[in-house]
């Protein structure tokens, strides 16, 4: 596929996840004229490798829930209106809770949100949570329940996003490298690539974990350090599992003198049946490889959590890490950089990239074309670093 | 074409494969993100031979450039008991 790469366009879009593909679906559909740069292919960063959660319930009340509503109206979208499978199943997330201090803490968690323009959020006791899903162990104390968040593909949602797009004009190169960008008078003028050479006046920065290499050639600094997050897929086994689960208060650091790590709990039914399972988190640069400890401290905690897996034999098929993407402040980076017309940070989106992906791309793509995003997006600048 | 099966675990066939690699897919990573073939039980150990020549036919890609795919712990599949080791 050695396509020549078109000489000008109103917007390049680096980056093939799910920050980049939105972005370039929404400015396609608004008009713009707007070209896509992946150095590899489509969703092979953080998008391709995730747990597949999308909720609202862990949105921080104000711009951060309302850019995770505007992504489930998205995907809706996908799915009702343009016929996308993307596995999109709002089968309700379920965060049991094991003390009687964490269900405690739950109560004004849930009321901020309650507030803020979630109302489906609320506590459940015991026997309600074991009535959803009755395989949790019956020793927790509970649960948060929100009825309206669940799981999809995120490699098919980044695909019907891409998909949608072309449709709508843009232009998508993959396996395309970028070499330099040059600016113009403090404004972004060409983007240059192992395929040539691209006229523009944006470029939107949606790189993930390469987003701060981008950066660098442009004399910007960005915050962001891959964060190894590693987890575990088991054999089908339809129903056994039914709701998104997520440890509400679970979070343990462990460290053995050299090294740290935080574990969590969570378990996300796909839509074949097989069970997502994790994860242990940790600072390791650039590696992305497993480790025999995380996985065996994945399979014993989500034994504590459901018994079940344990009773009935369930076969682990596979194990993988991803790098999330973590910046300083656990919020996303989006909006223009200060001190460079023309460029767009869209991105950092930490371990919650599927559920405000498509929200942020939707904001920048109204800020690319009218000045000015539907939702705030003030909280979210590069500059609050400095 | 005729349904002929290529991932058996994932019952993924070769006119899907061909289809992945028409809209865009160019390896055999690609091809398991858009059809799950090689997700299943055996994870792609007698599909990644047959799928690696299905993208050399089409492509023209030679066979080194495109295997192996990924592998990832477990080797087999192995219950989470016995990989959870005993629980104090």
């Amino acid at each position: 596929m050695t396509e020549e790469m078109m000489k000008e366009t109103e917007v390049v879009v680096l980056g093939g996840g799910i920050g980049g593909v939105s972005t370039a679906y929404c400015l396609a559909k608004l008009g713009s004229d707007v070209t896509l740069i992946e150095k590899n292919e489509l969703v092979s960063g953080a998008s391709g490798a995730n747990a597949a959660i999308v909720d609202l319930l862990w949105r921080q009340p104000g711009s951060d829930l309302k850019l995770g509503m505007a992504s489930f109206e998205l995907y809706d979208h996908l799915t009702k209106d343009l016929g996308y499978d993307i596995e999109f199943d709002r089968c309700g997330m379920l965060c049991p809770i094991e003390t009687e201090i964490q269900f405690e803490e739950m109560k004004p968690f849930i009321e901020v949100r309650n507030k803020a323009g979630l109302p489906s959020a609320r506590l459940v006791n015991r026997n309600e949570m074991l009535e959803l899903e009755p395989n949790l162990s019956p020793s927790l104390l509970g649960a948060m329940w929100n009825p309206i968040d669940g799981h999809l593909n995120p490699m098919f949602a980044v695909y019907a996003f891409a998909e949608e797009a072309k449709r709508l004009g843009a232009k998508i190169y993959q396996n395309t490298t970028v070499l330099a960008i040059n600016t113009e008078r403090g404004r972004i003028k060409s983007v240059v690539t192992d395929k040539g050479e691209i006229g523009t006046k944006y470029v939107v920065n949606a790189c993930g974990i390469d987003a701060p290499a981008i950066g660098e050639m442009l004399g910007v600094k960005i915050p962001i350090v891959p964060n190894r997050e590693q987890l575990i897929v088991t054999e089908e086994i339809p129903n056994l599992v039914r709701r998104t689960l997520l440890g509400a208060g679970y979070k343990k650091t462990v460290e053995d003198g050299t090294s740290w790590a935080t574990v969590a709990f969570y378990a996300n039914p796909q839509k074949k049946g097989n069970l997502l399972i994790g994860g242990v988190n940790d600072f390791v640069g650039g590696d992305r490889r497993t480790t025999f400890e995380a996985l065996q401290t994945i399979s014993r905690v989500a034994i504590r959590f459901l018994p079940i897996l344990k009773a009935q034999h369930v076969h682990v098929i596979r194990s993988w890490a991803r790098f999330y993407i973590h910046t300083p402040d656990g919020k996303p980076i989006l909006g223009k950089v200060e001190g460079l017309d023309g460029f767009i940070m869209v991105g950092g989106f930490n371990d919650y990239g599927m559920g405000v992906g498509p929200g942020a791309g939707k904001v920048i793509a109204e800020l690319i074309y009218y000045g000015e995003p539907s939702i705030p997006i003030s909280d979210f600048t590069l500059a609050r670093f400095n | 074409m005729k349904r002929l099966i290529i991932c058996r675990c994932e019952e993924i066939t070769k006119e899907e494969i061909v289809k992945a690699i028409r809209e865009g897919a160019r390896s055999i990573n690609a091809i398991k993100r858009r059809t799950e073939s090689g997700m299943g039980l055996c994870q792609g150990r007698s599909c990644e031979r047959l799928i690696a020549r299905i993208l050399n036919e089409e492509t023209g890609l030679p066979i080194e450039k495109i295997l192996p795919m990924t592998r990832r712990p477990p080797v087999r599949p192995l219950t989470l008991e016995l990989l959870g080791g005993k629980i104090e």
